[in-house]
């Protein structure tokens, strides 16, 4: 194959790959007027899945991040044969359909499943159909988008730089707090704003764990899931809301990276 | 000066280190590539654990592994400068040295000092990235002196520094250390940094020390291949042919036969080191004592405070060091046929 065949060749392929990306998004934003939008977003139904999703989305997150980056920096410093059967284990609901993870999440902490009657006679209330469910099932199908950034960002810590604050008479901590936190910023706040990204689409998983309810467990994309059947206009304006939203989560995390925008 | 003193064990698949020093002044290790001596400032540092061994500085046990005692980098006081500085990228300059202040260990107050000693006030607010090597290493150390350590250990400071920044920082660092009483191990390849340190030579060897003694006596009579190759003295390797006599060898070395000062048997390979200062020089083979003989021509001639190297080509390569006035008195010159001369007892046996 010719150079110039070759140069044409990845073009085309290039162009149609991102033609068949780029198509969805333009037709969600040229389908909807600036008219529609404001509509839709006066509804308090919208409204009401917009303040959850938000509110699941940046919880999710949060608590992603304390566990996920301990577990991360643990899987940095530990050098076990184990190490990678269990990160494929820790990174495989990123990988599972959402549903497959939801239902595990039902048969985990489901009423009379394997964690509900504890949790019963420990007086705590039952988790599905909450919101709690809501950021649960976000944090199982996001979270190993942290996991994954937040490992890439600590082992690009150079180890010698470690070790230069331990012989400078830091410990562990201190090194951890003042060299790593601060060196892995840019990769760890780009990961976590992905994984919030990912948590504000989460629909699969939060339906069959979480349930659909309005104004309780009805995140955005559950409300565009049932209003398209009604409203089309408002799953929609709901669409272009959350593409929006996604799109700033991602540039952002682009930006915290130190990538050209 | 504070001692340095440690004994340490490690075996890594087939790679072994094993050895003991007792150190009390500024010392150069030397020795070559995978010989282990990044190994063993680690193993000094605690940054790498012996599997049996123990540290101690200035009398204290920081690491004795019969004791199950092993002190964490941070409490052991050495400081240690990496060949490639590590220094903290997200840190301006003055914050990198201020680091160990920062963290508890030196004074802060020294700071200021340390930046002014190696030129470095004017880039205080730099970033590691906007230096060049040079800078670097320049704060690199700088950082390790602020921490007030016991001993300064470096691996290779000067190996990414150009020929002309190398003297100036190493004339800078030895005021300081001087200064400031702390005494030197310094990792390197550079003969000139290792007998320019004015103190003890190491040299490993595949995870052993093979000679250790001062700069002076090194350079001027090695014992070891690579400690020869260092102060550029003549070192070859042969098989023994005969026995001559008990304790003698006839080593076969090229299409020379020499005898020389050992007990091995016939057919083991032998590597030999003959010192510049223990070869002589004449201009037609004379009649002498010393038994061993390479007949040849002058192939270059260099002169120095410490004398004049005149190297002789013939079956092999060979270099003595003689006097100037010598050197006229001969009337050698480059293309002169030469022969060089040494005894049996000048050959050493590594």
């Amino acid at each position: 194959m010719s150079d110039r065949l070759f140069g044409c060749a990845l073009r085309l392929l290039a162009g149609c790959y991102a033609g068949l990306v780029a198509l969805p998004l333009l037709a969600l934003l040229l389908h909807a007027t600036p008219a529609t939008l404001a509509a839709a977003l006066r509804s308090p139904v919208v409204w009401q899945a917009v303040g959850l999703s938000l509110l699941t989305a940046t919880a999710a997150t949060l608590l992603v991040v304390a566990g996920a980056l301990p577990l991360a920096w643990l899987l940095t410093r530990q050098v076990t044969r184990w190490r990678g059967l269990l990160t494929t284990l820790l990174e495989l609901p990123a990988a599972l359909p959402p549903a497959v993870a939801g239902l595990g999440l039902l048969l985990a902490f489901g009423r009379y499943q394997l964690l509900g009657p504890w949790l019963t006679r420990c007086g705590l209330p039952p988790v599905a159909l909450t919101p709690a469910a809501v950021v649960l099932a976000q944090m199982l199908v996001a979270g190993p988008l942290f996991l994954r950034a937040a490992r890439a960002a600590l082992e690009a810590v150079p180890p010698r730089v470690l070790q230069a604050s331990a012989v400078l008479g830091a410990g562990e901590a201190t090194t951890f707090r003042r060299i790593v936190l601060p060196l892995a910023r840019p990769g760890l706040l780009g990961g976590a704003l992905v994984t919030w990204a990912r948590a504000l689409g989460e629909l699969g998983a939060t339906l069959l764990f979480a349930g659909n309810l309005p104004g309780w467990t009805q995140t955005m994309p559950s409300a565009i899931f049932v209003t398209w059947q009604v409203d089309r206009t408002a799953a929609v304006s709901l669409s272009v809301l959350l593409l929006l939203l996604s799109a700033g989560a991602l540039l952002l995390a682009r930006r915290c990276a130190g990538e050209v925008l | 000066m504070s001692e340095l003193r440690a004994h340490l064990r490690l075996r890594r698949g087939a790679w072994q280190l094993e050895l003991e020093f007792a150190l009390d002044g500024h010392t150069a290790l030397v020795g070559p590539n995978g010989s282990g001596k990044t190994t063993v400032l680690d193993l000094l540092t605690g940054l790498a654990a012996p599997d049996q061994g123990a540290v101690w500085v200035a009398g204290d046990c920081v690491l004795d592994t019969a004791r199950r005692l092993a002190l964490p980098p941070a409490r052991r006081r050495l400081g240690y400068v990496f060949q490639d500085a590590a220094l903290f990228g997200h840190l301006s300059v003055a914050q990198n040295v201020g680091y160990g202040p920062a963290v508890g260990h030196g004074a802060a107050a020294q700071v200021d000092e340390l930046l002014g000693q190696f030129e470095l006030t004017e880039l205080a607010a730099r970033r590691p990235l906007e230096l060049s090597a040079g800078e670097r290493q320049r704060v690199a150390v700088a950082r390790a002196l602020a921490a007030e350590p016991r001993w300064l250990l470096l691996d290779e400071p000067f190996a990414a520094l150009d020929v002309a920044a190398r003297p100036l920082l190493r004339a800078r660092l030895l005021a300081t250390l001087e200064v400031r009483g702390v005494p030197a191990l310094l990792v390197t390849h550079d003969a000139e940094e290792a007998f320019g340190l004015g103190g003890e030579v190491l040299v490993l060897e595949a995870g052993r020390l093979v000679e250790q003694g001062p700069a002076e006596r090194l350079a001027a009579s090695p014992s070891s291949a690579f400690g020869a190759a260092l102060a550029q003295s003549n070192h070859y390797r042969g098989q023994v042919v005969a026995s001559p006599a008990p304790g003698q060898a006839v080593v076969q070395v090229a299409s020379l036969r020499w005898t020389v000062p050992t007990p091995a048997a016939v057919g083991v390979p032998l590597a030999l080191v003959v010192p510049p200062a223990e070869v002589l020089l004449a201009t037609a083979p004379p009649a002498t004592s010393a038994r061993n003989q390479v007949v040849g021509v002058v192939a270059a001639v260099q002169c120095t405070a410490a004398g004049c190297r005149v190297t002789v080509q013939g079956a092999v390569r060979i270099t003595a060091l003689v006097t100037p006035a010598a050197l006229q008195e001969l009337g050698l010159a480059v293309g002169s046929p030469a022969v060089a001369l040494f005894k049996v007892s000048a050959v050493k046996i590594c």
